[in-house]
């Protein structure tokens, strides 16, 4: 029965990709330490793509040892071989060698977390019984001492049938070198044996291979058993013959009687590693240090909430203020290269067009680089201790009431600071109608470019009166960040209703204790991010930048420049000294207002000022709100160009000559529900390219980022419209 | 006031699961322990806590709650889990006298 030791690669299939001999996937359970490995295995050399069709990430990198190089592919983190999410999905098809586009694995590092023995042997029973050429990677081994947990590894290897494992401890590099050595020498290695821990099934396996000839291994036959036939693995299982089809049938039931598979198989192989522990584990009285001190004091309700929101208050502060600076110096270091380039070359299309597009469209990518990789310092730093699991935890409840998970609750908090990070950060969400929804209330927080539009507005039209001891200019301020919370929570609300209908997946978090973070890990993460973010969404950002600067740009009228040097020169007699620099720059100013006015932008201002008429906007709005569609925090350089006070005017000289802006007949532009209505405008419309452009990346379709721009467009402007026309009477 | 609250949410759970005639993973208080004598497998959401752990014969302990008693927290063979009270329903426990 016992199927001799075969070599699974045979020498044709030894690929020359690059040198790469083989490839070797890294499965485990999900926190299992797996990712820490893998970084301390293969080091820099990684790539991050994705999975064909999916927004799953796929990271892959070389582990070199003597002459020697493997692929190591890290799977997402698994509970089982009976995937549950899409991510398990991955982690099992690449396993089982369903995975489209790539072959199956010539070896397999499954992670085994000393600490949790109790989920990661029932992976491994499942790993084994594949029979694949394994070695087990056995890590958070201090941890595991500290908490009073010794295990016999002979006796382990020995219940799993002889497979090697080697205890590693990623933080220090304790054990990696014969681990490399063995993942090295892996494809040449024996299969790993069959356990039998469960002779049913075994039996009714190899029946059912026994019958589908050749085209069924025995390991394929038991997962065929234990899954049955699903839409996950149709286009495999079709491909078995109507008669196999009905074996197959007839053996679940024998083995199952009518019970789900999946519980009989959990209570199987558990019941198998219960027993096996007792023998391989052994408790000792715990070592009382100070990870064991802070897990009990954030394990209380009241202490963990208050100390959750102490943890969130740091990160909206950090990622709010300390992100500032930083940015405030990319934002004059790009105006002044821009400044610098365009008086090189002089003033002509190709000087605009590198200083004004590309220096600014590059400048409008990193200046999200701050913020994420803030933010994304705290998540992973979060992440790795542990903490972000019980964060969700203690917020469950709460986000749930919302139609949110607790997992929900940092992407919301971050979107407060900018849209962008949070909604990368909302992949802490395994479920993917919680992710989209999470995603589609993210943009609706008052992200902090919105800021510096409401500050003008407020300021100008605002009366700073008080009201008891509040000023009405910060309770308006503070109305706008609740009506964002309010429809972010709506909009939710209303995507779990309808179009992310589903049933309420089982909530049931592994709460790992704290754990100090690995800081090589942390910026192998962190790194991978910005990677990521420059990539993907950059080259989306990069491209709205230039596209926005030729609309500006174009066409070119040929009568505004000289006739504004022909006014220079008739100032230039009769003035001088501080008032000819001042007339000099009103003259530019304006005739970069004529400009703006004859350009494509300006058209379009004009073109769609009908639409906007209802709002009370004139063509001088509307094209400011336009050109701040792919980015709302460039409507202020706008409005400054279009009022003719330059693009660069100090907030007072622009409010008050919005103060004065007014309709042909005379009448105010700038009216109080006109400024209502544009402020609920900026509230809800999604303006912002490299939002859109990180929902396309995060969902993997045009749908939801197309969605959520219209959705979010559409109340803006009947919110506006309201406004107006109520207002107006 | 919170042990207050969590004392009338224990109490009405355990007088229901005594009506019942029954424990489950729910009633069970802060810092008991029990031993899972059967899962209901009904509904299919359960099968996933299975795949977990949560299987017959496992002990589990209660270990602490979030506020108001939902998620709960319990301890399966050393490591933290947690559940929300409707699925923590699904799981008869027979409890392990302290000491014992």
């Amino acid at each position: 029965m016992a199927k001799p030791a075969e070599i699974r690669v045979s020498p044709d299939k030894i690929t020359v990709r690059r040198g790469i001999q083989a490839t070797v996937a890294v499965v485990g359970n999900p926190n299992s330490g797996k990712s820490t490995l893998f970084n301390r295995l293969t080091g820099l050399k990684q790539r991050i793509g994705n999975y064909p069709g999916v927004t799953v990430e796929r990271h892959v990198g070389i582990l070199r040892y003597k002459d020697t190089q493997t692929e190591l592919v890290d799977l997402p983190g698994t509970h089982s071989l009976s995937p549950h999410s899409l991510e398990e999905q991955i982690a099992v098809d690449v396993v089982l060698g369903r995975m489209e586009g790539s072959r199956a694995p010539d070896g397999l590092v499954a992670v085994l977390d000393a600490t949790n023995l109790y989920q990661g042997l029932f992976l491994l029973q499942q790993l084994v019984d594949l029979e694949i050429p394994m070695v087990v990677a056995m890590t958070m081994n201090d941890a595991a001492m500290q908490g009073g947990i010794k295990i016999d590894i002979e006796m382990l290897s020995a219940a799993l049938g002889g497979v090697r494992i080697y205890p590693v401890v990623a933080t220090s590099g304790a054990g990696m070198d014969a681990l490399r050595e063995a993942i090295a020498s892996l494809p040449e290695s024996a299969p790993t044996q069959r356990l039998s821990v469960w002779p049913a099934l075994t039996r009714a396996a190899e029946q059912l291979s026994y019958s589908a000839g050749k085209s069924l291994s025995l390991a394929e036959s038991e997962r065929l058993l234990v899954d049955g036939i699903t839409e996950r693995n149709q286009s495999f299982a079709t491909g078995l013959g109507s008669e196999t089809q009905a074996l197959l049938h007839e053996l679940r039931e024998e083995v199952f009687s009518g019970k789900p598979p999946i519980s009989v198989e959990a209570q199987v192989r558990y019941d198998w590693v219960r027993t096996t522990l007792k023998s391989v584990q052994q408790s000792l009285p715990p070592f009382q240090g100070w990870r064991s001190r802070i897990t009990r004091f954030i394990n209380q309700p009241v202490a963990g909430t208050i100390g959750l929101f102490l943890v969130m208050a740091v990160v909206f502060q950090a990622v709010f203020a300390w992100a500032t600076p930083v940015m405030d110096f990319i934002d004059a270091a790009t105006a002044s290269a821009g400044a610098v380039v365009g008086n090189a070359l002089g003033d002509n299309a190709f000087s605009s067009l590198i200083a004004d597009g590309v220096i600014a469209g590059v400048g409008s990518v990193i200046i999200f680089l701050p913020q994420i990789l803030i933010l994304f310092l705290f998540i992973i730093l979060l992440e790795d201790s542990g903490y972000l699991a019980r964060a969700a935890y203690l917020m469950d409840r709460t986000m749930r009431s919302v139609g949110l998970s607790g997992q929900s609750i940092i992407p919301m908090i971050s979107s407060f600071a900018c849209a962008v990070p949070g909604i990368m950060a909302t992949r802490v969400i395994p479920n993917r109608r919680d992710r989209i929804a999470t995603i589609m209330a993210a943009p609706f927080m008052t992200c902090s470019a919105r800021l510096p539009v409401y500050a003008l507005l407020i300021a100008a039209f605002v009366p700073p009166d008080r009201i008891g001891f509040l000023n009405l200019q910060g309770l308006v301020l503070f109305g706008l960040y609740l009506f964002g919370i309010v429809m972010g929570i709506l909009t939710a609300l209303l995507m779990r209703k309808t179009a992310l209908r589903g049933p309420k997946p089982p909530f049931a978090l592994m709460l790992p204790e704290f754990r100090r973070p690995n800081l090589q890990t942390v910026f192998f993460q962190l790194l991978g991010r910005a990677r990521v973010f420059l990539r993907r969404a950059g080259t989306v950002i990069f491209t709205v930048a230039v596209v926005v600067w030729a609309l500006a740009y174009y066409p070119r009228s040929d009568d505004i420049r000289p006739a504004a040097d022909e006014q220079i020169e008739i100032a230039a007699a009769t003035l001088s000294g501080e008032a000819l620099d001042s007339e000099i720059r009103t003259i530019n100013n304006l005739a970069a207002a004529a400009q703006l006015e004859q350009s494509w932008l300006g058209r379009a201002g004009k073109a769609v000022e009908p639409v906007f008429r209802p709002l009370g906007w004139d063509w001088r709005v509307s094209a400011a709100v336009i050109a701040g569609f792919p980015a709302r925090e460039v409507v202020i350089a706008v409005l400054g160009t279009v009022y003719a006070v330059g693009d660069d005017a100090d907030e007072a000289t622009l409010s008050s000559r919005l103060k004065s802006s007014s309709w042909p007949d005379g009448s105010r532009v700038f009216t109080m529900p006109m400024v209502i209505g544009l402020l609920i405008f900026y509230a809800c419309c999604l303006q912002c390219a490299a939002t859109l452009a990180v929902i396309r990346r995060e969902t993997n379709t045009w749908r939801w980022p197309v969605f959520a721009w219209v959705y979010m467009t559409t109340i803006g402007y009947l919110g506006a419209l309201l406004a107006f026309q109520f207002g107006t009477g | 006031m919170r042990i207050i609250i969590i004392y009338c949410l224990n109490g009405t759970w355990l007088k229901k699961a005594m009506e019942m005639g029954s424990y489950t993973l729910a009633t069970l208080k802060r810092g008991e322990k029990g031993i899972i004598k059967s899962v209901d497998t009904t509904d299919p959401q359960v099968q996933r806590l299975m795949v977990l752990g949560l299987v017959e014969g496992a002990e589990i302990e209660h270990t602490n709650s979030a506020i108001g008693g939902d998620p709960i927290e319990f301890r399966l063979f050393g490591s933290g889990i947690s559940l929300r009270q409707e699925h923590a329903r699904y799981f008869q426990v027979s409890p392990i006298v302290a000491g014992g």
